[in-house]
């Protein structure tokens, strides 16, 4: 219990403050589903792909992005269907130690579901969004010149009827750099 | 994890308003960013932040406010004192106003009576008085969509009894706007789309609507003109609209929808003249509404309808005393009516006494003639002991004619056949002429220290010989004999507990008592409304805002009498509740400005906790609800 409040407070007092909208990191990378316990039985849950771009706010880190899965269908009866997660979230970034960096926040968003023809009906591709929140923990190694890579975990709660809980690990790289002035006045 | 709790913290408690008006003068909320801060996107969501307040909507998106502490069945709503005549019957849609709230400068909300304009407002009244546009040419552009949680998601394909939820939005507006020292001029658009994809909904629709959507719609368009220039001696404003609503119109004397378009077309024009010590106030408005059967309706028969008003005042101010007049035309046009109007003419005086430095006394009184004379008379008695407080006593007395708010009952008794037509009974029909009523008021203000106002009011309000429905198996009634009253009290504290921390709770107490028709009738409003509002804006581009909203049980007892007979063109019947529990809503938004202040983005979610909330038996249900919004400002108007 010692260990975890000094772990907390090490990680608490390293919290970063930049100047709002001074920086912008990109980021991407490849993402996994580890986790669909309402979709596994009818669909097989593969590979995708995650983009965010994130700036210092006025406390902690803003961050919008996307991420893309595909689902192929286990099943005949059920059509394979492509899922996109737009959202926008806010973070901190603990800087305590130089060679390791923990983010932690929240996501809200729209999940869109891209459904292919209906195999039964044979209807015509369907489409539908839904509210999703997803609370993201992430471990960023700085290599040098503003890259640095991460490893991240998302568990992304769609608010179907039958709620989904779908958990996505990503691996990938991250550029932080000067905000440009224009983007600044943007933001600002 | 300090700042994260502290975040927290802070945001659980916030709320905003301007905070250091006495609010012994009718309830004032200035625009400034709070509507957007608070995610108001339709007129509709303003009920939210009125504690004597209520509403009810079946489509969601006609929304007719009511007032629990009133003893008049809805309150007027105005558009710069003028009422919006986007319905019939007297049925107030808040949502039909041509103004995006975007482009509002101010709301009143007034719980006494009072004359607006030359007409004598016995029930409260709510006037939207739209911003003048800044100077210069200014452009603006905006739009939001929401949508229900709930959606079926890859599940439609193992259960396909799980139905799609209801896709709010999107509305958009558009304005253009000139403003120079002394004239401007101004042209808006809205338009609004509103799904009504609900299980409580849809298979009574169904019966009675075939249209081109497998989602039946409703759509509303408005264009607004205006424009006012200034002279050494006066001012004068114009003002013109015109309204295109394809809607369902529930009518709970017929039991049903009935797809109906309604087109409203509004001219206005008003000015004040001043000269040595004198002001002259004067106006002239003319608004009809006419209904049109909806493409896709499966009735036989329509509404057919069509009603006017046409009303002219001018007032006389010379220091402390007023002289008024004004003359009201209501016309109505429908089968078995022909053509029919009433007219009401008017004149009013009223007198303010400084009795001394700290006290001052006000009263006056109106006469309306109609059928019969309809005169009212009041006396408000203002203490100030210290500048920090303010003390009000008021007192009102008089007759409200059955012809000042005409309803659909109104024109039945005119001869208008569409009860008939519809195939409804109506049992008894007894209505009043004129309703006498009288109401009191004790009310005090008080600013506690630096921004922080406390406020509170008692109030009492009867009325013999109201008119009131009764609504039994296929057949209605209205007794028009009825007494009836109600008393309660209201308080709310306004407070910034930091720079960057605004909050307001509001709450109101109403109980009614008088004759159970009338107390059936008022079961329909919540005894306990509570209404917090909080906004963290930790500079003046963004913004965290709270709205937290709890209302009492609600009682319907026409329902629990038809519970099985809301018919349907087929005659089906449909399972309605009588008993709509306490709701207890949160909202949660954030506001950003971007590009200094010429971009604002603004996302809400509705209904955070996911209860189940309903504003009529025969309505649909809200649950949790994302929206998102943009809006987009030229140089000027930012």
């Amino acid at each position: 219990m010692r260990a975890a409040a000094g772990v907390w407070l090490v990680l608490c007092c390293g919290i970063a403050h930049a100047q709002p909208f001074s920086r912008v990191d990109v980021g991407a990378g490849l993402t996994a589903n580890v986790y669909a316990p309402d979709l596994q039985p009818w669909w097989a849950n593969g590979f995708g792909g995650d983009a965010s771009v994130r700036t210092p706010f006025y406390r902690g880190i803003l961050e919008a992005g996307g991420s893309i899965h595909h689902y192929s269908a286990r099943r005949a009866t059920v059509p394979d269907f492509t899922s996109l997660f737009a959202f926008a979230g806010w973070g901190m970034r603990s800087e305590s130690t130089g060679f390791l960096h923990v983010y932690g926040g929240g996501r809200l968003g729209i999940y869109m579901m891209i459904f292919d023809e209906d195999p039964r009906s044979r209807k015509r591709s369907a489409y539908e969004s839904e509210m999703a929140l997803a609370p993201v923990v992430a471990l960023e190694w700085p290599i040098r010149g503003g890259w640095s890579v991460f490893t991240e975990a998302q568990h992304v709660f769609v608010l179907t009827a039958v709620r989904l809980h779908l958990t996505y690990v990503t691996i990938g790289a991250r550029r932080s750099l000067a905000a440009p002035e224009w983007l600044r006045t943007f933001l600002e | 994890m300090r700042q994260i709790l502290s975040a927290v913290l802070l945001f659980a408690v916030v709320s905003a308003f301007s905070p250091t008006r006495l609010a012994a003068q009718p309830r004032s909320i200035s625009n400034d960013d709070l509507l957007a801060q608070i995610g108001v996107d339709r007129a509709g969501q303003l009920l939210v932040l009125l504690e004597t307040m209520t509403w009810s909507t079946v489509s969601g998106f006609d929304v007719g406010p009511a007032s629990p502490t009133s003893v008049w069945e809805t309150p007027v709503v105005t558009l710069d004192g003028e009422p919006v005549n986007g319905s019939v019957f007297g049925l107030r849609n808040i949502n039909a106003i041509p103004v995006d709230p975007t482009r509002w400068d101010s709301v009143t909300v007034s719980r006494l009576p009072r004359v607006v304009r030359g007409t004598f407002r016995p029930e409260p009244v709510i006037d939207i008085v739209p911003r003048r546009p800044a100077d210069g040419l200014e452009l603006a552009l905006g739009g939001w969509v929401g949508n229900g949680v709930g959606d079926p998601g890859p599940h439609q394909y193992l259960d396909p009894t799980l139905a799609n939820v209801e896709r709010i939005g999107p509305d958009g507006h558009a304005t253009l706007a000139y403003g120079a020292d002394a004239w401007f001029a101004e042209a808006h658009l809205t338009g609004r789309r509103h799904g009504l994809l609900s299980e409580d909904v849809s298979p009574r629709l169904s019966s009675v609507y075939a249209g081109p959507h497998q989602t039946p719609r409703i759509y509303a368009a408005s264009i607004a003109l205006r424009g006012g220039f200034e002279t050494s001696v006066g001012c004068y404003e114009a003002q013109a609209h015109r309204t295109v609503v394809d809607d369902f119109l529930f009518l709970e004397e017929i039991g049903h929808e009935v797809p109906t378009q309604l087109q409203t077309t509004a001219f206005q024009v008003s000015g004040v003249t001043e000269s040595s010590g004198a002001s002259l106030s004067y106006g002239a408005s003319y608004s009809t509404t006419e209904t049109v059967r909806r493409p896709g309706a499966l009735l036989d028969w329509a509404l057919d309808w069509s009603e006017s008003r046409s009303h002219a005042f001018a007032e006389l101010a010379s220091g402390r005393t007023l002289f008024g007049a004004a003359l009201t035309r209501l016309g109505g046009s429908g089968p078995g009516l022909g053509r029919v109007h009433a007219l009401l003419p008017a004149a009013y005086a009223s007198r303010r006494l400084q009795i001394s430095g700290a006290v001052s006394q006000s009263a006056g009184m109106h006469v309306t003639f109609g059928d019969e004379v309809a005169p009212t008379v009041w006396t408000t008695a203002t203490i100030i002991p210290h500048d920090a407080i303010e003390l009000d006593v008021s007192a009102v007395g008089g007759f409200r004619l059955f012809s000042q708010g005409p309803s659909l009952w109104y024109w039945h008794a005119k001869g208008y056949d569409l009860l008939d037509r519809a195939g409804v009974e109506v049992m008894h029909f007894e209505p009043s002429a004129r309703s006498r009523f009288a109401t009191v008021s004790i009310r005090g203000a008080a600013v506690l220290g630096e921004g922080t106002t406390v406020s509170g009011a008692i109030l009492a309000s009867m009325a013999d010989d109201l008119n009131v429905p009764d609504v039994e198996r296929r057949a209605i009634s209205l007794h028009g004999n009825i007494h009836g009253g109600t008393w309660g009290a209201t308080g709310s504290i306004e407070s910034r507990l930091h720079e960057t921390l605004l909050q307001r709770i509001g709450y109101t107490y109403a109980v009614p008592f008088g004759a159970p028709e009338f107390r059936r009738m008022k079961a329909r409003q919540p005894q306990h409304v509570l209404s917090g509002i909080s906004v963290f804006e930790p500079n003046d581009r963004f913004s965290l805002a709270a709205v937290l909203r709890i209302e009492s049980e609600t009682r319907w007892y026409a329902y629990s009498a038809r519970e099985q007979l809301f018919y349907t063109g087929e005659h089906r019947e449909q399972d309605l509740p009588s008993h709509l529990p306490t709701r207890v809503g949160l909202d949660f938004s954030v506001s950003k400005d971007f590009w200094g202040p010429h971009l604002n983005a603004g996302l809400t979610v509705r209904n955070v906790l996911g209860h189940r909330l309903r504003y009529h038996p025969a309505g649909v249900e809200y649950g949790t609800s994302l929206m998102v919004r943009i809006v987009l400002q030229s140089p000027a108007g930012a």
